[in-house]
Parts: structure tokens; C-alpha cells; sequence
């Protein structure tokens, strides 16, 4: 079925490993440096009352030592090493796993962490395979049906879908579903829950079920009009090659050819913008979680920038950006593994 | 001059032009001279641009909306029906909360303000982000773009690394980080207003898309035969940028900045609704959807509908507009 050379498959990983380390260790100076200048971690005690609070927990932090272990200064030698600096701490600790407790909450970050990246996993899951199966069938007919009334209004759908702010689409989905549905057919409760993961006292999977569709509503839709797209260009792209033209004058039939030789080479590519735009839905959900008040990683990120909570802040930044890049990554090895054409060249 | 035959063979059509202007002209250096300047030929690229252009109606009539657009909340001050400063007296207030009709076309809010009114000026707000995050971005972009396109080497693998660290970062996050940061803060003696360090962080987030698509069209230019011709006659690196290359660049940069309009709109909306946006006095669109969010599944839903509807409407006259240049640009589109 599928003739994957072992040892090749596994020097191109490794190696696309090994160069992303630099890359997220770079992006650890970075988003500390970023979140030192634009978040100050005092700033919570800014309504003290108490003199002394504020230089002792400044001494508590280690905010008095030098941002970095390296630092430019005026004077000889042009480079001062500094043994003891912000950025050294916090990474070493960060390596270790003593990501110590949030500002706000005095929980640990890293349950802290654990529980929203769980809710946000769940909203996740259910949207990409509901986006990916709507979007692959709409990209598939519109290429088979290229220029049909269909394939028309399934791009004027997907612009709509590019254009619309995110937010504005989750409060009308709200005000349909979740108040005018229930007043037009006279029903007690709403058919639709916009706030949270369950009401208060259940845990039932249908409850769940109707908390979790809006939001998987309002993120869809943007995923199944880039994907469609996506996948339709993709589609007409390997429809007009040789192989297919050859598979067609053997005598196999039209849909045969569509869904065996088509739709298979198709996927190749759309796999990989998948994987690469879920890799960066973990950060991006914060929209979606905001409005419906779900649990999640997006909703840690607005309440912590609310109140100025680095703790969470910063582990919450390395985390999103590794997802990122494990999922570039993934993109890549993907692409490698399953067209042999890019990685014999 | 054969107009018609332009149509079909745009190449053909070009020769013919400069073969006809140059017709008269006997002198061979005068000749060359024309040749390099290009004139002719650039006016006939840009009928064709045109001409392609205009039968792409979907993308005219965005171009259209667009414009109108611009005009209406350029001039939202005399254009709105009622001042944006309304004197809140019995008269108004008798008004309050009242649907859209044919004197509050978007209706009115809780003090018998009209919407429309400030949905206009809210737009003007938005738009101008949008314009003027594209005008910077695409300055930029292409400066650095074209330096790392041409000259290659360390230039160019500083850039490719710096936009390949941008993309593991979640932008929206950094954005709203970058905003709390910033706002209030001076920039070289001068206080910078939220929409200003909006304008600041949303170029500084788009100059490097521009960039990767200008450094792509630079590599491939950089092979071709006219390129070689002038650095053979002598031309300078500076030169033959600005000259030569950049104005055979013109389509994807003009498609691009089309396209981050739309971007800049939909991500300043974005970060005004989170509370991460412009700030009052300052009022965009998003934050008029903020303001009015809790009004959903109510009698008043329609200060929602409106606000983000000319988001919507805003954006997607952009990305029609994108798409029709697009096409208009590729000599190869006409089917």
C-alpha cells in the first residue's frame, strides 16, 4: 500500500527535530524579554498599602537581578556575563518542571495549565473533525463540479466565511440559537447553551453536547472556508495530471477515479495545512473561549493578561509556541512521508 | 493602434506599441533610451490590467463599495444624519431603543442616540487602521523584502528566521500583550493614542507577509535577462531595484496590500472587542460589538447586528477586490 524507506523517513525527522530546538529555545528568550517589557509582575500591588510589600516581593521574584545571563554594557569588556539573571532562573526551572504557583489563584501553573489545555482539547477535537469532513466533501464536489451553480455559492460562502469577524459570528450564532429558536418554537430552555462546559449539576454527554456546539459552530466555520478552498484547488490540481487522464482511459469509472487517485493525492497537501493551523488553534481559540466562557487555554490567557499574571503568562506563551512548532513539524514529516516525491529530492 | 489584438496577445500587443512608437525615431541611442524607460510598454500593461480589471464585475462592484465606503466615513461628520455629539434633551431621550426605521436606519441606543451615526464614525475609526496598517506594512515589507530577495545571504536568512519566529508565537496573544504594553506609552517625545500603537503593532505583525511575497518575486526576477542587461550596462543595485524589479513587482504588492486591509480591519476588530483595541475617546467597530454584547437574544440585538455587519460588509468588499486584482494581474487568467 504505502512503500515508506524507514531509514530516510527517520534521518529527515530527526533532523527536523534537532533544528527545532534552537527555534523554541530562541523563542523562550524572546517571549521572556516581550513579557518582562510589556507585563510588569508588581503590578498587582500597585493599591498597597503596606511600603515594604512591594521591594519585598521585587526581591522574592529576583526582579532585582539582571534580565539576562549576557548583557551589552558601555564599558570593558563590551559583554558582562551575569551568573544570576531573571531569564537563567526562569528557564532552568521552567526545564525542570517547577513552574511554580499563579498570582491570583495560588494554584500550581502547571494543573493550572493541565486542566485548561484539557477543555481546550475537547473543543478542539470535535471542531477539526467536523470542519475537516465538511470541508473535504464540499472541496471534492466543487472541483468534480467545477464552475456549477454549487461550486459558486460554496466560494461566495467561504469569503463570507474569511470575512467575518469571529466574535460578531459567535453573538449572532448566540442570538439565533440560543433566544430566538427557543422563543419562535415556544421551548422552555434553549436548544443551544452559550456559557460554559454544563449547567450547574450535570454532566451528561447530551448536556455537554449542547454547550459544545456553538462554540465548535463558530470555530468551524473559518476552518471549513480556508480548508475548502483549500482542498478544491488541491483537488482540480491532481485531477488535471497525467495519471489521472491514464487511470480514466483504462476504463475506470468516473467516481472511482474521483475518490481512489483523486481525493487520496488531494489529501497530501490539505493534511498539512491541517496540521499547521491546528498546531496554532491552541493559542487561537481565545475568541471563541472568551465568548462562551469555556474553560480553556484562551480563557486562561485573557483572564491572566487581565490581571497581570506572568506566572501563567509566560509557561502559557512556551506552551502554545511549542504546539506550534510540534505541529510544524508534524506538517512536515507528513508532507516527507507520505509523497515520496519530496523526500527523495 | 491595435486595441483589439491587445486583448487577446498581450505580448504582441506590447511590440506592436513600442514598435509603433518607435517608428518615427531614426536615432539608435534615443531608441535604447526609450526602450529602458519602458513608457509604451507600461501604459499598454496597465490597459490590459484594466481591461481584465473591469470585466471581473464582482470585484468592480467591491471596488465600488469600498470607495463608498471610504468616502462616507471620511466625511462622517457632515455626512450622518445627526451630530456624534448629541445634546441629550427630553427630544432625544423620547427616542431611546427604537428599531431601525426610516429616521434611525440602524436604530437607536439606550439614550436615543442614533446608531448609524456612530457606526459611521466608529468605521472611520476601523478603516483608517486598515489603510494606514497596509500603507506601513507594505513600505516596509517591500524594502526588506527586495534587500533579502536581491542581495541574498545573511540579509536574507536574517529575515527568513525572524518571520519563521514570528509564526510560532500565537499572534493574538502578542498582539493583546504588545497593546496593554504600549498604550500610554511615548514614542519619541510623542504620546501615542491606542489607535496609533494599534497602527504600530498590526504593521509590525503584517510588514513580514508582505516581505516573504516581495523576497519570492525578487528571486525569481533576479534570473531574468533584463535584470542582467542593466547591471551589464552599468546600472546600480539601487537602480535596478527601484527601476526595474520593484515596478515588475507592482501586482503582487498591490494584491497583498489589498488583502492586508481586510486583515488589519478584522484583527484591530478583533482586539477592540477583547478590550485589547483603541480606547475611548478613540471608538472603532469592534468596540461598538463590545459595548452592546450583552444586548443579545434581547429587543435591542440590532446594536450587534449593525456594528458588525459593516465589519463584514468592510472585508469582504476588500477580498473580492484582492481576488479580482489577482486575476487582472495574471496575464494568464482570461478563460
Amino acid at each position: 500500500m504505502l512503500w515508506v524507506c524507514w531509514p530516510a523517513v527517520l534521518t529527515f525527522v530527526v533532523r527536523r527535530i534537532a533544528y527545532s530546538i534552537p527555534v523554541i529555545l530562541l523563542a523562550s528568550i524572546l517571549v521572556f524579554g516581550f513579557t518582562r517589557a510589556t507585563t510588569d509582575p508588581l503590578a498587582r500591588f500597585t493599591q498597597t498599602r503596606d511600603p515594604n510589600l512591594i521591594e519585598r516581593e521585587r526581591l522574592r521574584l529576583g526582579l532585582d537581578k539582571p534580565l539576562y545571563p549576557v548583557s551589552l554594557r558601555a564599558s570593558m569588556p563590551p559583554f558582562e556575563m551575569n551568573p544570576e539573571s531573571q531569564y537563567g532562573r526562569w528557564i532552568s526551572e521552567f526545564a525542570r518542571g517547577d513552574w511554580g504557583e499563579s498570582f491570583t489563584t495560588r494554584r500550581d501553573v502547571k494543573t493550572e495549565i493541565w486542566d485548561k489545555f484539557k477543555n481546550t482539547v475537547k473543543l478542539i477535537t470535535w471542531g477539526i473533525v467536523l470542519s475537516a469532513l465538511i470541508a473535504i466533501s464540499i472541496g471534492v464536489y466543487s472541483a468534480a463540479r467545477q464552475y456549477s451553480l454549487l461550486d459558486y455559492a460554496f466560494t461566495g460562502l467561504s469569503f463570507f466565511g474569511l470575512s467575518m469577524p469571529a466574535f460578531w459570528f459567535a453573538l449572532m450564532a448566540i442570538d439565533v440559537f440560543s433566544f430566538r429558536m427557543t422563543k419562535w418554537f415556544g421551548l422552555s430552555e434553549p436548544m443551544f447553551f452559550s456559557v460554559g462546559l454544563h449547567n450547574a449539576g450535570q454532566t451528561g454527554f447530551i448536556d455537554f453536547l449542547r454547550h459544545l456546539a456553538l462554540p465548535v459552530m463558530t470555530l468551524s466555520v473559518q476552518l471549513i472556508a480556508g480548508w475548502s478552498r483549500y482542498q478544491r484547488s488541491s483537488m482540480l490540481d491532481v485531477m488535471s495530471s497525467d495519471y489521472i487522464r491514464t487511470a480514466r482511459a483504462k476504463g475506470v469509472s468516473r467516481t472511482k477515479v474521483l475518490i481512489k487517485h483523486g481525493l487520496r493525492n488531494a489529501l497530501i497537501p490539505l493534511l498539512t495545512v491541517m496540521a499547521i493551523d491546528i498546531g496554532a488553534l491552541f493559542g487561537g481559540l481565545i475568541i471563541t473561549e472568551q465568548i462562551f466562557s469555556w474553560p480553556g487555554m484562551g480563557q486562561l490567557f485573557v483572564a491572566s493578561m487581565q490581571t497581570g499574571d506572568t506566572q501563567i503568562l509566560l509557561p502559557w506563551l512556551m506552551v502554545t509556541a511549542t504546539f506550534i512548532v510540534m505541529f510544524n513539524l508534524l506538517a512536515d514529516v507528513l508532507y516527507g512521508v507520505l509523497d515520496p516525491r519530496i523526500r527523495l529530492s | 493602434m491595435p486595441i483589439r489584438d491587445s486583448e487577446d496577445h498581450p505580448g504582441r500587443a506590447a511590440a506592436a506599441v513600442s514598435s509603433g512608437a518607435l517608428a518615427e525615431i531614426a536615432d539608435d541611442t534615443v531608441q535604447a533610451h526609450a526602450q529602458e524607460v519602458g513608457e509604451p510598454e507600461a501604459r499598454s500593461q496597465w490597459r490590459l490590467f484594466w481591461r481584465r480589471f473591469f470585466r471581473h464585475k464582482l470585484a468592480v462592484v467591491a471596488a465600488t463599495v469600498l470607495i463608498f465606503l471610504y468616502i462616507v466615513t471620511f466625511f462622517a461628520d457632515s455626512v450622518s444624519p445627526y451630530d456624534i455629539d448629541q445634546v441629550l434633551d427630553d427630544k432625544t431621550l423620547a427616542d431611546a431603543r427604537q428599531g431601525p426605521s426610516l429616521d434611525h436606519w440602524f436604530g437607536t441606543d439606550d439614550l436615543g442616540r442614533d446608531q448609524l451615526t456612530r457606526v459611521l464614525h466608529a468605521g472611520r475609526v476601523s478603516l483608517r487602521v486598515g489603510l494606514l496598517v497596509a500603507l506601513v506594512s507594505t513600505v516596509l515589507g517591500t524594502a526588506v523584502g527586495a534587500l533579502a530577495g536581491y542581495f541574498g545571504k545573511w540579509v536574507d536568512q536574517v529575515l527568513m528566521r525572524i518571520t519563521d519566529l514570528f509564526l510560532i508565537v500565537p499572534g493574538l496573544a502578542v498582539l493583546m500583550m504588545a497593546q496593554k504594553g504600549l498604550s500610554g506609552k511615548e514614542l519619541f517625545g510623542w504620546r501615542m493614542s491606542s489607535s496609533a500603537v494599534i497602527i504600530l503593532i498590526l504593521s509590525f505583525l503584517f510588514w513580514q507577509y508582505i516581505a516573504r511575497v516581495v523576497r519570492g518575486v525578487f528571486l525569481s526576477l533576479k534570473e531574468r535577462e533584463y535584470v542582467e542587461a542593466a547591471r551589464a550596462s552599468g546600472a546600480s543595485s539601487f537602480r535596478i531595484i527601484t527601476r526595474h524589479m520593484i515596478p515588475n513587482t507592482i501586482g503582487p504588492i498591490a494584491v497583498n496590500t489589498t488583502l492586508v486591509v481586510g486583515l488589519a480591519i478584522l484583527t484591530e476588530s478583533t482586539l477592540s472587542y477583547l478590550g485589547f483595541g483603541v480606547q475611548p475617546p478613540d471608538v472603532s467597530l469592534g468596540k461598538l460589538v463590545y459595548d452592546y454584547q450583552g444586548r443579545v437574544g434581547g429587543d435591542t440585538a440590532y446594536l450587534v447586528w449593525f456594528p458588525g455587519l459593516a465589519i463584514l460588509v468592510a472585508v469582504i468588499a476588500v477580498n473580492f477586490l484582492g481576488d479580482g486584482m489577482r486575476d487582472a494581474f495574471d496575464p494568464q487568467s482570461d478563460r
